[in-house]
């Protein structure tokens, strides 16, 4: 009997404690929620409001102490990483009193990090986050400050590129300072075109001929990651936003005619065998490297970052970058990474204003380091590029980069998407079928998340 | 009354560095363990989605709301299926391997020192550094097992062991049954080396078969530990986190069990109504279990 207690015991502590422990997070959520929004989707703040309303210049000359939370790389002895000290070091040298910590995550953990700090009513006061809808989540939750309480919508829209500011617009309110940005460009293995007879491509039609080719020379067709990523630009080119974000609760627009014209696109691509076979398996970028630099796939679909990582796989691949094949219109989907500021910051003005000069020409030795390119209008890709010519081509695409839908849950929106194109992969559904529920399956999610 | 007071009191006070030396653990148990252990259920009968936090439904009490919407969800319904054929399939291949390693490693072999250290291995691998040496293994690109096929002509072409719906589930098995295994063999190994070689020896001159001997005199001795060791595996298999750090509970759920779609609603959905629901329920699927085992031992009893 009493072994049974125990091993009953034991089984409802350790089951249980996974979603107890989550929920710990959560307990102090409605201090971040007082401290940040108010009434919901009207970008109203209580307490906060008082202290943004003072005089910025004012605030950030006072001094005092800010946490930073970014990537791992930043706090490295890496490049990037050694730039990124020398920038916050000059920053406290010109601003007196002012005291910046850094604290580090990695790419998979930063959000969720945060997220709990933040619930609970601490965290960075500035933090970096993908501008994949993260910011999004992250403001749903309450838990980011509204920029407009320290500046103004025109001055944002001056500075900065609009698809990496919208990625952070929630119900018509900025949250997040776009840092750097990226986008989806076309990657192509010269030897197996060469040896193929073919051209780059440069629209769909030229892309499906391209991987009939290819394909009975015996070569592999696309590798890209295993997410609803790279194929956005499909749907943009084709005048499908995927998911209408303009007004108050998001509208599905992936089954309206332009979306079912892309979506069809997609599904005869796969098909036809256009994927490689690795793209099953790629639940990471290593993977979808491994298999371009290999040889086993002659396109891939991917940002700025996978041509450092191809070129240290395999120094001797003789490769190209170039635009996204384009349809009705051009268009590629964004990547990057934002600035944000925490909902619990003591200092908000302080925040902003470390983000301006990080963001500024003063900071921009951080991004020339990766080769990263600024969201700033007026930044210099030149001198970012320089050694790196092979990238250039990736930033003229910067005019007609689309984000993401700035919805609530993206991850489990790109999900949904993914999904659906895997049951064409495995032939479980027709791309009609998959479409429709899809539509289905992400109509019911927005009811969950807004209604 | 007054005179039984004064035993109490002198009793704690004779005690006290023992309540002391116990105080650590007990509220590292209570902070860490019984509270979220509470809090999840509370918290299962409560409207916790945090991207709704700003709306007036917000913990606020849902009652069965939460139980009701996950059992509509059919990547639960699947996970279900999932987890009884996870804990099945894992539990009786650990406790076969496991079994016939410490029947081996229980003989006088040569190099039987060895032999027992480098079965340990897979205990000792990290779980993080486990999920990527296999992930590699299984990789369409250079895994080995891919260029074993190949060249053996089992497999035309290298097939994604891990992208495929056919053959993921199984590909973490095998790596759960690899990392899982040395901790039954270790209880049974210890169970096996307290049984006294007269034991086999009479059984032996009773003309005992090998067989025999094992059905009828090693398995009722080692029949305790045996039991412990498997309730505690249940747990360690139903809570295992592989098919996350895989697969993501792909492709195409095949691989979601009841943990990774509590994990799911909490840190993607971020809906931990719904994942405190789905872990309660894995909880009680825990307690049921192991109440049919332990029924079953004390049946054979």
């Amino acid at each position: 009997m009493k072994k049974r207690i125990m091993a009953i015991a034991l089984a409802v502590t350790v089951v249980i404690s996974m979603a107890g422990c989550a929920s710990q997070s959560g307990e102090t959520k409605t201090n971040a929620n007082e401290n940040s929004g108010g009434e919901e989707g009207s970008g109203e703040t209580s307490e906060n409001t008082d202290v943004a309303g003072a005089d910025a210049a004012g605030a950030v000359q006072e001094g005092g102490e800010i946490t930073m939370l970014v990537l791992n790389g930043l706090v490295s002895d890496e490049e990037q990483g050694i730039a990124f000290k020398n920038v916050i070091d000059q920053y406290e040298k010109s601003h007196p009193g002012v005291k910046v910590t850094l604290q580090a995550a990695s790419a998979a953990d930063i959000k969720q990090s945060f997220q709990t700090a933040a619930l609970a009513g601490v965290g960075a006061d500035i933090v970096m986050a993908d501008n994949s809808g993260h910011a999004i989540d992250m403001a749903a939750m309450g838990l980011l400050y509204p920029l407009t309480e320290i500046t103004t919508e025109e001055e944002l829209l001056s500075l900065y590129q609009p698809g990496p500011l919208n990625s952070g617009k929630f119900r018509g309110e900025y949250y997040s300072v776009p840092w750097y940005m990226d986008c989806c460009g076309f990657y192509y293995n010269k030897t197996h075109l060469e040896d193929a007879g073919l051209e780059v491509p440069t629209n769909w039609e030229e892309l499906s001929n391209a991987l009939t080719v290819l394909k009975s020379k015996g070569y592999g067709g696309i590798i890209t990651y295993d997410s609803a990523y790279a194929f956005y630009p499909f749907f943009y080119q084709n005048g499908c936003q995927v998911i209408d974000t303009s007004g108050e609760i998001p509208k599905v627009v992936i089954d309206n005619e332009e979306g079912k014209e892309a979506w069809n696109y997609i599904c005869n691509i796969i098909e036809n065998g256009g994927m490689v076979e690795s793209f099953k398996e790629a639940n990471n970028w290593s993977k979808v490297y491994e298999s371009f630099a290999n040889g086993e796939a002659t396109f891939l679909l991917g940002g700025d970052w996978c041509a450092g990582a191809i070129d240290s796989l395999a120094p001797d691949l003789d490769y190209g970058i170039t635009v996204m094949v384009e349809g009705k219109a051009p268009a590629t989907v964004l990547g990057g990474f934002t600035w944000n500021i925490n909902a619990n910051c003591k200092n908000p003005e302080l925040a902003f204003d470390l983000i301006q000069y990080i963001n500024s020409a003063d900071g921009d030795e951080v991004l020339f380091a990766e080769g990263k390119s600024s969201a700033r209008k007026d930044f210099d890709y030149a001198k970012t590029l320089e050694g790196k010519e092979k990238l250039e081509i990736l930033t003229t695409q910067f005019p007609y980069t689309m984000p993401r839908p700035a919805i609530i849950n993206e991850q489990a929106i790109d999900e949904l998407i993914t999904n659906a194109i895997m049951t064409v992969v495995y032939g479980e559904a027709t791309s009609d079928e998959a479409l429709s529920s899809l539509a289905q399956k992400i109509n019911e999610n927005i009811q969950q998340n807004y209604q | 009354m007054e005179s039984k007071l004064i035993y109490h009191k002198r009793n704690f006070k004779k005690n006290l560095p023992g309540y002391l030396l116990l105080a650590p653990a007990t509220i590292a148990v209570l902070a860490l363990s019984i509270y979220p252990m509470i809090r999840g259920i509370f918290l299962s009968f409560m409207n916790y989605n945090l991207v709704r936090a700003r709306g007036d439904s917000f913990q606020t009490f849902a009652g069965l709301e939460n139980y009701k919407k996950i059992f509509v969800n059919e990547i639960f319904l699947k996970s279900i299926g999932n987890t009884i054929k996870w804990t099945l399939v894992n539990l009786i291949v650990q406790l076969v391997v496991a079994m016939l390693l410490a029947l081996a490693l229980n003989q006088k072999l040569r190099g039987r020192a060895a032999f027992r250290i480098l079965t340990l291995v897979p205990w000792a691998v990290p779980p993080y550094i486990a999920v990527m040496t296999f992930t590699f293994l299984y990789s369409a690109q250079v895994g080995i097992l891919n260029i074993l096929a190949v060249r053996l002509g089992v497999v035309a072409e290298a097939v994604s062991w891990l992208g495929n719906k056919g053959s993921a589930f199984w590909c973490i098995v095998a790596l759960s049954v690899w990392k899982g295994m040395p901790f039954q063999m270790v209880f049974i190994l210890t169970a096996l080396q307290g049984i006294p070689g007269e034991v086999y020896e009479s059984a032996k001159i009773d003309g005992g078969s090998a067989w025999q001997i094992f059905w009828k005199v090693t398995l009722p001795i080692i029949k305790e530990p045996l039991m412990l060791t498997t309730v505690l595996n249940v747990i360690g298999i139903l809570s295992s986190f592989y098919p996350w750090m895989m697969t993501e509970g792909g492709p195409l759920y095949s691989t979601e069990t009841i943990y990774t779609f509590a994990y799911r609603q909490a840190f993607v959905n971020h809906d931990f109504g719904t994942a405190s629901a789905s872990a309660v329920l894995l909880f009680i699927f825990t307690t049921i279990l192991t109440w049919i085992y332990l029924r079953i031992i004390r049946e054979k009893n």
